[in-house]
């Protein structure tokens, strides 16, 4: 374990340090824009309470909305977090060669990278804008809080070996930009990063219940919300924990076959 | 300690007619195409061996040293190295081995170079004591210390690729992979890695494998060349042996008083009577004759000249590997094959 720590830390401090000294600016640019989303998205929902004069809308009150909007939005920044194309990339241009000729096992290195900037954006953004608008709401118990970032991890865990999977296409498709965004897209549907999924018609939550996305946010923003019994608490962070075996083995057999397959253009 | 016993690989390619109508056609029917990259080749290389694997773009040379690293698995064949099947054991092959691709780089783009040599000490677990040791002696041999801490960005071809091959070697590994490690560079630099590459070769019996179109740097340091053409390796022997291979060429240039028409051609049929492949040509008044001597002797040719005309001066020189490769890479060096 340690030395596991030895060889894969590396990667995530050089690529935190390469961050800070490459894109200061975007660092503050992606923070100014983060802010700007949650108001837009506060706003809406503040309309939307207002004009039908709702207490609650589908179970939630006005403040777990806005609770549920500022944590999704953190979420969705700590999940969605560019292995997609740091492997799309990687397998195109055929630098991907350069880590397999180095002792490292791909998706540690990969994982170490995105878990790093993760970390780092988590410490300095989202920790504060998620401080504040707890103690401006005042919802949420230090239990919650800790099932929640326990939860939020196994999310981010799911987020990453889905993307793994959706970057090794690029083994089999020249360009993955169009279905990236599309890919995008949908899992921000379908995780609750948008709309909590409570208002999807009943037919399509049941749907989505046997999906993987809803691991990445809504089970960990639930349960900070306390909507969420110990029971479901239990059953929600089993399943994650099954999504990940699951992607975990889907990621593996599929890697082999594609390692085999690797042709790698240039030099 | 690395052997290859009857190894191919074939690549797929999908082939698409041109045009928008081939486009078309091409998202439904594609054609198929298999490429023979490597073709069956065999060889065994030994510690402290440096190979001078030359051919043309295209030969196969890459492709053989992605296999030996265990990057790409071969379509047929075995390799073993150091007793590892590489593909199959990638991860502990690859803390004996340093790679150098010319054309890429393993460095931290966007940090100090000693950064990335600390990033690397931790990857591959060096101790700390051997790491500065080895640290040390590589920013010597190769002069890095003037760049050391700027960021890879920052730094010319020549630096890059001085910090490349120190970072390729900071783990002492007992193979060095260099996949045209010298391309783009100035003759100063290529001096340097030279230098270096022969050092840690008689130092730390470190075994080489370079892929290089520099035939000064085969002439400098290669102990055996193997020649690869279109997949097929065509010679695996020593410098000095490749001129039997490869018919044993000479050039005799004649300067001649007054060189006239009939006289080039009475001295090309001359010459062609005793080998055919043998090649008069002239410029100005310099009669330039490239010839096998196992067919054709020196003295024939200059007799018969010299009865004809006035011969100014004349120079007589062994076909080298430059030739050699000069003609292998214009194409089909096998059908001079004696
Ligand atoms: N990834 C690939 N896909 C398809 N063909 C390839 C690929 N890589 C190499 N080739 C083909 O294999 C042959 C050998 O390539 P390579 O080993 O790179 O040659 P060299 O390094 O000697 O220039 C070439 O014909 C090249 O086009
Ligand atoms: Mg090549």
């Amino acid at each position: 374990m340690k030395k596991w720590f030895k060889t894969y830390l590396p990667f995530s401090r050089a690529t935190v340090q390469a961050h800070i000294l490459a894109y200061p600016f975007e660092t503050f640019m992606y923070f100014f824009g983060m802010t700007i989303g949650i108001f837009v998205v506060y706003y809406i929902w503040k309309i939307i309470y207002a004009t039908g004069g709702y207490n609650l809308l589908e179970g939630f009150t006005f403040h777990e909305m806005i609770v549920y909007v500022v944590l999704s939005f953190a979420a969705m920044q700590v999940t969605d977090n560019g292995t997609v194309w740091i492997i799309a990339d990687e397998i195109k241009s055929g630098n991907i060669i350069m880590n397999l000729i180095k002792p490292i096992n791909y998706h540690m290195r990969v994982f170490a990278e995105v878990g790093g900037i993760t970390g780092f954006l988590t410490m300095v953004m989202i920790f504060p804008v998620l401080i504040i608008t707890i103690l401006m709401v005042k919802i949420g118990t230090p239990i919650t809080m800790m099932f929640f970032i326990f939860s939020l991890i196994l999310g981010v865990v799911i987020s990453f070996l889905f993307d793994f999977i959706f970057g090794m296409l690029a083994f089999y498709v020249k360009n993955l930009w169009g279905i990236g965004f599309g890919k995008y897209a949908l899992v921000r549907l379908l995780s609750g990063a948008l709309i909590p999924l409570v208002f999807f018609p009943k037919p399509i939550q049941g749907v989505l219940n046997v999906l993987p996305f809803k691991g990445i946010i809504y089970t960990p923003v639930m349960i900070f919300l306390g909507k969420y019994n110990s029971e479901e608490i239990l059953i929600n962070l089993l399943t994650q924990m099954m999504w990940i075996a699951v992607l975990g083995l889907m990621n593996y057999l599929f890697w082999k076959k594609a390692i085999t397959k690797l042709t790698i253009q240039g030099g | 300690m690395i052997q290859v016993k009857n190894v191919t690989k074939d690549f797929t390619i999908y082939k698409k007619d041109s045009g928008f109508k081939g486009a078309v056609k091409g998202l439904f029917v594609r054609k198929k195409e298999i490429i023979k990259a490597v073709n069956d080749i065999s060889f065994e290389i030994k510690k402290g061996e440096i190979i001078g694997y030359i051919g043309a773009n295209g030969a196969g040379k890459s492709t053989t040293i992605k296999m030996m690293t265990g990057v790409l698995t071969p379509s047929s064949g075995e390799i073993t190295v150091s007793g590892l099947i590489p593909h199959e054991n990638r991860i502990e092959n690859a803390k004996h081995i340093g790679v150098v691709f010319g054309q890429r780089t393993q460095l931290w783009w966007d940090l100090p170079l000693e950064e990335t040599f600390t990033i690397l000490k931790e990857i591959y677990n060096v101790p700390d004591d051997a790491y500065k040791e080895r640290l040390d002696y590589l920013v010597n041999l190769l002069d890095i210390q003037a760049f050391i801490k700027q960021p890879v960005r920052t730094l010319s071809l020549g630096q890059r690729m001085r910090a490349d091959l120190a970072a390729a070697m900071l783990h002492s590994p007992d193979i060095l992979y260099l996949d045209e490690p010298t391309i783009g560079l100035d003759v100063l630099v290529k001096e340097k890695i030279r230098f270096a590459i022969k050092d840690l070769n008689e130092k730390y019996k470190v075994t080489v494998i370079l892929t290089t179109h520099d035939m000064s740097d085969i002439q400098e340091l290669a102990t055996r060349i193997m020649i690869i053409e279109k997949g097929v390796i065509i010679y695996d022997g020593s410098k000095e042996d490749i001129n039997k291979r490869f018919g044993n060429n000479r050039m005799l240039e004649l300067k001649i008083e007054n060189l006239s028409e009939t006289l080039l051609q009475e001295v090309s049929v001359m010459c062609h009577k005793k080998d055919k492949k043998s090649i008069v040509i002239h410029e100005d008044v310099v009669l330039r004759i490239t010839f096998n001597q196992d067919r054709l002797a020196v003295a024939d040719i200059l007799g018969f000249v010299m009865s004809q005309c006035k011969v100014l001066d004349f120079k007589l020189r062994d076909q080298d590997i430059e030739d050699i490769a000069k003609r292998l890479y214009a194409g089909g060096i096998h059908e001079e094959v004696v």
